[in-house]
């Protein structure tokens, strides 16, 4: 925690110089809170929703790995 | 004979302390894990949030990764930090709640009725007050002027309160069944015998609403009116799936249970904390910032000492309300039974007044609706507040307690 209080005077002075970041952060802090609360009170749904969700992002994920991959096959072969 | 509330001499709250620090750091570090994810819009956000999240996905998407760690990382800081410094001044403040002296009237074991009037004379109407067993009656009677019972017996009515205290040997083996029959129905026998030709009221507030409608069934023809505040009745109604899980896991309670003979206070307070993981990190942040002179940082004082100062639930009771309520939500179906009796709110033919706070977290308005339902004729009144600051908020003295006492006066 030492460490973090020396370096408060320095990560305030950016933060007060860009109140957009700070809002920005708060936004997202506030809106991680909701996800936490809502998750808290039904984790299943809330799993079974991330999943769902990961799965798509992994299928994408997973062409954009092919794409690479051949890319990369087609080099290897030159 | 009279009863003073005792107060503990050193907080130990928010409980359990452990838990809330924990449920914290979590949440403040698992923000910090999630933000490059979340950064490339490709973090999965439940339904409900996404629209807001690709607001917030766009704004972050303005800075770079490293300046945003390092300014989430300062508001988690300063979040916690704020938490724990709202924790220290609630456990120094100087608060401490008066000695209210009531006279005890009645009492069984460790459990008393406490008339709360102040010089009323014997032909003002009786209400009967039944609080949840797991809190201390005391938030009915939280510090002047978040006061339910002066209010009452202001109005002219006399309040008389049943205050369950913890439970103590005689109590330990108690069933759902001898709080009604062989403590509730007795101490109403009592008061009508006590107080006789003044109209008799019943009110129950929480889990103790639950217990009064048994109560009433069984004593009607004593009794004017009963008034049914915040109370779960049918017990499936926007219950979350986790908690369902958890309340059907016999196995895990019932190890509990059966090592320890009663269901302690930190883990009720465990399974409320559950409901808002953010709650304390919020309010104890928001404490930190008040005037701790001021009469609001009292009154947080005085409501934070009424949480944490809760009583354990015996065993037997325990499992009543696990199985029988929450498990298969015989209260609606009409097959919980007291005494061999099937406890059915159809059967109520007295005047029914329930109130239902429609920002309840801990009660779901629907559980208390249905026994609006199902009593022939029932009153509904209903507020936007939550489950505890309808009986002490700052709209409770013009919504809650004047509808009661409106309530009295009109029959």
């Amino acid at each position: 925690m030492i460490w973090f209080v020396d370096a408060i005077p320095v990560i305030l002075t950016t933060m007060s110089n860009n109140p957009d970041l700070s809002k920005a952060v708060l936004s997202y802090f506030q809106l991680w809170q909701r996800q936490v609360a809502a998750m808290s009170r039904n984790p299943e749904a809330g799993i079974a929703d991330m999943m769902a969700t990961y799965n798509e992002l992994a299928a994408v994920l997973s062409k954009e790995e092919d794409v690479v991959t051949g890319s990369q096959n087609k080099f290897d072969n030159e | 004979m009279s009863k003073s509330f005792s107060q503990p001499a050193q907080r130990i709250g928010p409980r359990p302390l452990g838990l809330h620090l924990g449920l914290a750091t979590l949440t403040f570090g698992s923000s910090i894990g999630a933000l490059p994810l979340v950064r490339e819009g490709k973090y999965p956000w439940l339904p409900e949030l996404k629209a807001e999240a690709a607001e917030v996905t766009e704004s972050l998407k303005s800075f770079e990764l490293t300046d945003l760690s390092a300014a989430l990382a300062m508001e988690g800081n300063k979040r916690i930090l704020d938490m724990m410094s709202g924790i220290q001044k609630y456990h120094v403040h100087p608060y401490r709640r008066q000695q209210r002296d009531h006279d005890v009237i009645w009492s069984l074991g460790e459990i008393q009725l406490l008339d709360c009037s102040k010089g009323l004379p014997d032909n003002a109407p009786v209400i009967f007050l039944i609080p949840s067993l797991v809190n201390r009656s005391y938030i009915l009677d939280l510090m002047p002027d978040r006061s339910f019972v002066d209010a009452l017996s202001q109005a002219g009515i006399r309040p008389l309160l049943v205050a369950w205290n913890a439970p103590g040997e005689r109590e330990s083996s108690y069933t759902m069944d001898d709080y009604v029959s062989s403590v509730l129905v007795p101490a109403i026998d009592f008061t009508a015998a006590r107080f006789p030709e003044v109209p008799l009221h019943v009110c129950g507030y929480c889990m103790g609403g639950t217990l009064a409608t048994a109560v009433v069934q069984f004593s009607q023809h004593k009794l004017s009116s009963f008034i049914a505040i915040a109370t779960p009745w049918d017990f499936h109604a926007d219950l979350g799936p986790a908690a369902k899980a958890f309340l059907k896991n016999e196995e895990g309670w019932s190890l509990v249970l059966d090592s320890l003979n009663e269901l302690p206070v930190d883990i009720i307070q465990a399974f409320f904390a559950s409901l808002d993981p953010n709650l304390c990190m919020n309010k104890f942040s928001m404490f930190n910032h008040f005037d701790q002179d001021s009469a609001r940082a009292t009154t947080f004082v005085a409501l934070e000492d009424w949480l944490n100062d809760g009583a354990p639930l015996v065993r037997k009771v325990a499992k009543t309300c696990f199985n029988d309520w929450y498990g298969e939500n015989k209260t609606v179906a009409g097959s919980w039974y007291v005494h061999g009796k099937a406890i059915c709110p159809e059967m109520i033919t007295i005047p029914s007044m329930i109130a239902i706070p429609n920002s309840d977290k801990i009660v779901p308005p629907e559980s208390a609706k249905a026994l609006g339902r199902q009593i022939p004729n029932a009153t509904i009144v209903s507020s936007g507040s939550g489950h505890i600051g309808m009986m002490v908020g700052g709209g409770a003295p013009a919504g809650l307690w004047q509808n009661v006492i409106d309530w009295i006066r009109n029959l």
